[in-house]
């Protein structure tokens, strides 16, 4: 393993171990207030934790007694705001970690030089911060960051404060950057971690709460609070030949990756769209799906996200229209078999 | 906080009466008689510009004139002389200007009415009282390792010391050229210097936070203190009565107990 | 200017009337024909050159011990800051004559740090170091007040991007810390300045008053106006002239920048 990381800080509530392979990204998935910035700042060397140890290639980072002061870690950040030093140019900041490593002018500028070329920043050398958009500092920012060379990567939500018309690209950016790179990327968008991860931790209120590869943690979540992260909706169950019985004993029919035993405990996640609403006696006396009141019902853009019985479903508004519901209503949600996805539960 | 009104009403009486009484105090009051009064017309404030050197003295003058003429208020102003000249000179009001030599005196002739010397002052040897750099003579002034502060060459104490430096042929290098004799006489006082040049009376005064040493060069820079009334004065009278005073044998016994010579 | 009240206008106009028109009656009063020569006297040369050494000396010890100061009061935190900041602000506030008692105490013969200073045979008192003494004593706040704002404004967050590309603590002060806050650091030398040059009251208490040696330009006014008004005042119209330029220069600099 590359890193090896455990802390506590009392003062935040935090308490979090985590492990990364060399070239491994790893996303750090969690609401506002997880941790998620105290994780990079115990890492870079900006905050010390109360207790723990963490480790890089070998070297201590801190514990027993030990601490390593920030400029001798090298581990680079990038932040959110690009925080590109306002009084020098874009070639000079990208040449700021070389100089600092002892490396000559020319060598240093150089450098930079080839970064800015790999970031596509090189029309944007001479320009001071000030001139650059966001995008373009956001950029200019990660050739700063990769120019220090550094063993590990430290991205608090990059793409968060940029233009959703220029986020596609800075990400394309970065999944091309951190293909060789140990890197944590802390996000609360589950799409960049699908991006750009291989594995992913969620925090809550500083403790990790799930752990795993990407695809199968924001595909098959084991805790709803993931579940939620992911934008998915989760039940839990026994395993039935055709899907799963849910805990209140509703039989459902769902498919499976892989082969289950009947009467394992599992766990399924489905999309809110793929949830079909249906009155709470059909046509034709049909009982199949899940019944339910209506909690909530939330416009979202063109759909409409309806809340019942703990689930999410988006609907058409044509739809509820059709259906005659609101709030308050009985209904019956019915989970589409072939996207409702049965796995084991951990 | 308590209800404003009473105390309001309160405050309003109060500053009435310190405006009447003050009223009071700025118009002239009656003459009274007075066991010790001489010539009892006199009434009114007369402002005296004195020498710094003549601080104490003219203070005790000035309270004892106010307390045989009870209707009068001599105020003073102590300040170095070359400085009152200044203020003078811009159009200060006093009826009395005191100066410490007559070089400053002369400056400000066309603004005299009458002026008569009425005291000499020579100057003396100043030293912390553990005399550290064991000063004894004037020559010992000149010494590389003495620390000497004199007045500077415009003051009249400073002018004094450079005509017995003339006279004698000894030069002495100072540390640093006050502008108020006071000002020497402070840092002697404190240590800072080893010695300084100052008046015979300001030893006097000082009460045993310097030791003097009298060094017999002094007599070949005498000053003598002229005072004068000016011309523009408010109250003539009171300021000839004062001059006078300062003149008769009450002011002669102040000043040399203060130790002035005569004129 | 929306949004300003007219009467603002008014009450700017005479209160900037009432700072100029000493200044703009003073210059009536010089003897501009005889200007040159008034100037020119060993005396007033004298006291000019020491007057310009004296103050750039103080200034560069403002920069020297007053940045430190700054970053700490602005960066740290220990018990007792507020009492450090308000006694390293107290020049402001002081008398400059109550300063010169107070450098007297600490430096003078008789002083606690003076006295054993003058045993060994070094003396501070009546020397130029201590002119240079009393102006860094009164100037100094002018840079820490000056420098202290800015550096908590511009924050951390630089620095410890910084630290985090591998540069060591120096190279952050040198390179980052200090390039931020350049435009603070320069009006804060620029007041150190002008207030050294025009430093009085501390100086003829603590330093005393010799030609050449200690007897800057404005207690060399300080005694000519006793003697020579003209010369005074030509003085005077002088030093007012060098206070100017360094100001403008300054702000000039300052302005090109950008």
């Amino acid at each position: 393993m590359s890193l090896r990381f455990e802390a506590a800080l009392a003062a935040r509530g935090f308490d979090v171990s985590l492990e990364a392979a060399a070239g491994e990204t790893v996303a750090v998935l969690g609401p506002n207030g997880a941790g998620k910035s105290t994780l990079l700042g115990i890492l870079a060397g900006l905050l010390r934790p109360d207790s723990g140890s963490a480790t890089l290639d070998g070297d201590t980072l801190f514990g027993e007694g030990e601490w390593m002061p920030p400029h001798r870690r090298r581990v680079a950040m990038l932040s959110q705001e690009a925080l590109l030093f306002p009084h020098l140019s874009s070639r000079e900041n990208v040449a700021f970690g070389p100089r600092s490593a002892g490396r000559g002018r020319a060598a240093s500028r150089a450098a930079a030089d080839r970064w800015l070329d790999e970031v596509e920043a090189a029309d944007l050398a001479e320009l001071r911060p000030g001139r650059l958009s966001g995008g373009q500092a956001q950029r200019v920012a990660i050739a700063r960051a990769l120019a220090a060379e550094p063993r590990l990567l430290l991205l608090d939500e990059p793409l968060a404060a940029l233009d959703l018309a220029v986020a596609p690209t800075i990400r394309r950016m970065l999944r091309r950057v951190l293909e060789r790179r140990t890197a944590l990327l802390v996000t609360h968008e589950p799409l960049d971690a699908l991006a750009l991860a291989d594995r992913v931790i969620v925090l809550d209120h500083g403790r990790v709460v799930e752990r795993g590869p990407t695809a199968e943690v924001l595909e098959r979540p084991q805790q709803a609070f993931t579940a939620e992260l992911a934008g998915l909706n989760l039940l839990y169950g026994t395993r039935t030949v055709d899907g799963l019985r849910t805990e209140d004993g509703h039989e459902l029919a769902a498919s499976a990756a892989e082969e289950i035993a009947i009467g394992t405990a599992v766990a399924a996640s489905i999309r809110p769209a793929a949830i079909e609403v249906l009155e709470a006696h059909g046509p034709t006396g049909s009982v199949a799906g899940l019944p339910a009141t209506v909690a909530e019902l939330e416009p979202r853009g063109g759909t409409v996200r309806l809340r019942a019985g703990g689930l999410f479903a988006d609907l058409a508004p044509g739809r509820i229209v059709a259906l005659g519901i609101g709030e308050g209503s009985d209904i019956r949600l019915l989970p589409s078999s072939a996207e409702l996805t049965v796995y084991p539960r951990r | 906080m308590t209800t404003a009104r009473p105390t309001t009403k309160a405050a309003a009486i109060l500053i009435a009466a310190a405006v009447a009484l003050s009223a009071a105090a700025c118009s002239s009051p009656a003459p009274k008689a007075s066991p010790s009064a001489s010539a009892d017309d006199l009434s009114g404030t007369i402002t005296v510009f004195g020498a710094a050197s003549l601080t104490a003295t003219f203070t005790e003058l000035a309270k004892q004139f106010e307390s045989d003429h009870p209707d009068v208020t001599v105020q003073t102003s102590f300040a170095g002389s070359a400085d009152l000249v200044t203020q003078l000179q811009n159009g200060a009001g006093a009826d009395l200007f005191a100066s410490a030599d007559e070089k400053n005196m002369d400056k400000v002739a066309d603004l005299l009415d009458t002026r008569v010397d009425f005291a000499t002052n020579t100057l003396e040897i100043a030293v912390p009282p553990s005399n550290p750099a064991g000063v004894k003579t004037f020559a010992d002034l000149a010494k590389p390792d003495v620390k000497t502060v004199v007045c500077a060459p415009v003051v009249p104490c400073g002018s004094a010391t450079v005509t017995i430096e003339q006279a004698t042929g000894i030069d002495i290098t100072p540390v640093s050229e006050e502008s108020a004799v006071t000002d020497v006489l402070g840092k002697v006082s404190s240590g800072e210097a080893d010695a300084g040049l100052v008046y015979v009376t300001d030893i006097k005064g000082a009460k045993g936070s310097v030791k003097g040493i009298e060094f017999p060069e002094s007599s070949k820079a005498v000053n003598t203190y002229p005072i004068a009334t000016l011309k523009d004065s408010a109250n003539a009278k009171v300021a000839a009565a004062f001059l006078k005073f300062v003149t008769g044998t009450k002011g002669k016994a102040v000043l040399s107990a203060a130790g002035f010579g005569a004129p | 200017m929306i949004g300003t009240p007219r009467w603002l206008y008014v009450v700017a106009a005479i209160g900037g009337a009432f700072v100029l028109l000493p200044l703009v009656a003073m210059a009536t009063r010089v003897d501009w024909a005889r200007f040159p020569e008034l100037i020119s006297s060993q005396a007033s040369l004298d006291a000019l050159r020491l007057s310009l050494t004296t103050s750039a000396a103080a200034t560069v010890l403002c920069l020297l011990f007053g940045t430190p100061m700054s970053v700490v009061l602005a960066r740290s935190r220990f018990p007792g800051l507020r009492v450090v900041r308000a006694a390293v602000l107290l020049p402001l506030v002081l008398p400059p004559v109550i300063g010169g008692i107070a450098l007297l105490s600490a430096f003078g013969r008789q002083g606690l740090v003076g006295k054993p200073l003058d045993a060994v045979g070094i003396t501070i008192a009546f020397s130029t170091i201590a002119v240079v003494l009393a102006q860094t004593f009164v100037a100094m706040p002018f840079l820490v007040l000056s420098l202290e704002g800015a550096l908590r404004l511009a924050g951390t967050r630089y620095e410890a991007v910084a630290s985090t590309l591998g540069a060591r603590p120096w190279t952050v002060f040198r390179r980052v810390t200090l390039p931020l806050v350049l435009p603070a650091l320069l009006s804060g030398a620029v007041l150190s300045f002008a207030r050294a040059l025009g430093e009085f009251g501390a100086t003829i208490t603590f330093a005393g008053s010799l030609q050449g040696t200690t007897r800057t330009l404005p207690l060399e006014i300080y005694q000519e106006r006793v003697v020579d008004q003209d010369s005074a005042v030509a003085l005077s119209m002088l030093l007012v002239v060098v206070a100017l330029l360094v100001i403008g220069l300054t702000l000039r600099a300052r302005t090109a920048r950008g």
